[in-house]
């Protein structure tokens, strides 16, 4: 009798010490996710500022960029606290947004050219190159559909295709897997929606949205945007995309966490 | 138990080779480092180097060696000293069949694209069709990205000796549209003047490891040593991480 029950208090407590490292995991990623989204706000509302000719930009480098990145995360998802900074994922993905800033600091302070180019797309990719070769085992990105993005390098690959799925069809706020597989391998995987906003439209939407045409007679309309691409005529309800985050080594859960 | 009188003169020997074998290695002596150009990383002047590369790897090694020596080599020249021994690293280097060691990972990155006079910069080079019949200079021998490859633009190899000077120069007197460059930085920077007059974008998501090349002729238990050092060096603080915390006060 007394080992049959305490059989069953070690069954107990393995199901609940698992399920609290799976929220754990989930905790992890989510705080990844969202450190990245914010990063991508903070330069989404300073194209202004990006763009213009000044040389007073410190609000763009260095750890004033990461004091406005955390107060854009707090903005954003309504809390007063921020992820461990000591954590390992944390801690580098914050080292890689200085080092994606100071990479720029020369186009950022060039007077002569009055577009840079540095818009919220092309930052979250040069954060994904560089995190995903710090050996970590971490993987973020910023992706679409297969037919809704513009520089192959972001294609889903098939978990991504599935998760923006399920967030489209349902109208998920997050999709997690932790038993996903990246390059076949079992890894944790989460994603969630890019919303889109009227900024976006822009360069997505139709030439009516782009500031180069407000100007013109629709029939001189340029049907490029500004990045030099052809606009894709997107509306403001439609998906505006995912940002994916994968833990493929599964060390980094004993690291620093 | 007496020793014998044989073993009383040979124990001191014995300790002293202990000793002498337990303090050599790496730990006590001269390191010599070829270095190769790459500013902002590494700056020339008059047959000197110096640049943020140079004072991260000073830190890391002068803990464990008496005399950290830097000597600026061509990398031609650098190749070739490394493989006869007569320097014990060598870098900034990316991977080539001419080198067989390498410390376990890349010092920084080097991700190429194009420079333009800046009344013709182009941002974004993954929207290629901006690059439709612009002609651009190539340096002979350089690999160019497939996104390059696949455009419509016009290539026009630049050969001979200094083919990256005879490029930039081509650029400025507006004989081409613009220049393919292995890693741009090297001269939009604004450490480098000639960022007043051109501007220059990247392919991004074709980076190139950097690498700090090790001479065949090292003893292996150096090399190991010096791997750990490095790797716990990079794991304390990364080199890319150190040259952007220093910001602009390179």
């Amino acid at each position: 009798m007394f080992i049959k029950r305490l059989i069953l208090l070690c069954i107990l407590l393995a199901t609940s010490i698992s399920e609290a490292e799976s929220i754990s995991k989930k905790g992890k990623i989510q705080e990844i996710a969202k450190i990245y989204s914010a990063s991508m706000q903070y330069i989404f509302k300073n194209q202004t500022l990006i763009n213009q000719q000044s040389p007073h930009k410190e609000a763009l480098f260095g750890s004033k960029f990461i004091k406005h990145v955390k107060s854009t995360y707090q903005q954003k998802f309504n809390t007063n606290s921020f992820p461990d900074e000591k954590s390992l994922a944390i801690k580098v993905l914050l080292e890689v947004m200085i080092e994606v800033m100071e990479d720029n600091r020369t186009l950022i302070l060039d007077e002569d050219i009055n577009f840079k180019g540095f818009i919220p797309a092309i930052f979250a990719f040069q954060i994904s190159e560089r995190y995903s070769k710090k050996g970590i085992g971490i993987k973020v990105k910023f992706t679409n559909e297969a037919d809704r993005v513009r520089n192959t390098f972001n294609n889903p690959d098939p978990w991504e295709s599935k998760a923006i799925q399920k967030l489209k069809q349902h109208k998920l706020s997050e999709y997690y897997d932790e038993n996903g597989l990246y390059k076949g391998v079992k890894s944790s995987r989460y994603m969630i929606p890019v919303t889109m906003s009227a900024m976006c439209l822009t360069c997505h939407g139709t030439p009516k949205d782009n500031p180069a045409n407000f100007n013109s007679p629709s029939n001189e309309w340029t049907t490029f945007d500004k990045t030099g691409f052809p606009m894709e005529n997107w509306k403001i309800t439609d998906f505006g995309g995912g940002i994916s985050v994968t833990i493929y080594d599964a060390k980094i859960w004993g690291e620093a966490y | 138990m007496t020793p014998k009188y044989g073993e009383k003169l040979i124990k001191p020997y014995i300790l002293f080779f202990i000793i002498l074998l337990t303090t050599s290695g790496v730990s006590a002596k001269t390191i010599k480092i070829g270095v190769i150009e790459h500013s902002p990383h590494i700056f020339v002047s008059d047959n000197k180097v110096h640049g943020p590369a140079l004072d991260y790897l000073k830190a890391m090694l002068s803990k464990h060696f008496d005399n950290v020596i830097f000597t600026y080599l061509p990398t031609k020249r650098g190749i070739l000293e490394l493989n006869k021994g007569k320097i014990d690293l060598l870098f900034p280097i990316s991977k080539t069949l001419e080198i067989k060691d390498y410390l376990p990972a890349a010092l920084f990155h080097a991700v190429p694209g194009l420079c333009f006079n800046k009344e013709g910069f182009i941002p974004i080079l993954s929207s290629t069709n901006q690059l439709d019949n612009l002609t651009i200079g190539v340096p002979a021998g350089v690999k160019l990205t497939p996104a390059l490859v696949q455009s419509n633009a016009i290539i026009k190899a630049i050969e001979g000796s200094d083919v990256l000077f005879r490029g930039i120069n081509l650029l400025l007197k507006r004989r081409i549209d613009s220049l393919y460059h292995p890693s741009p930085i090297n001269i939009y920077h604004y450490t480098n003047p000639l960022s007043k007059k051109i501007a220059c974008s990247y392919f991004h998501g074709y980076s190139t490891g950097l690498q700090i090349a090790n001479s065949p002729n090292m003893d292996e238990a150096d090399k190991i040593k010096l791997n750990d050092i490095y790797l716990g060096h990079l794991k304390n603080e990364t080199y890319e991480y150190y040259f952007a915390r220093r910001g602009n006060k390179q």
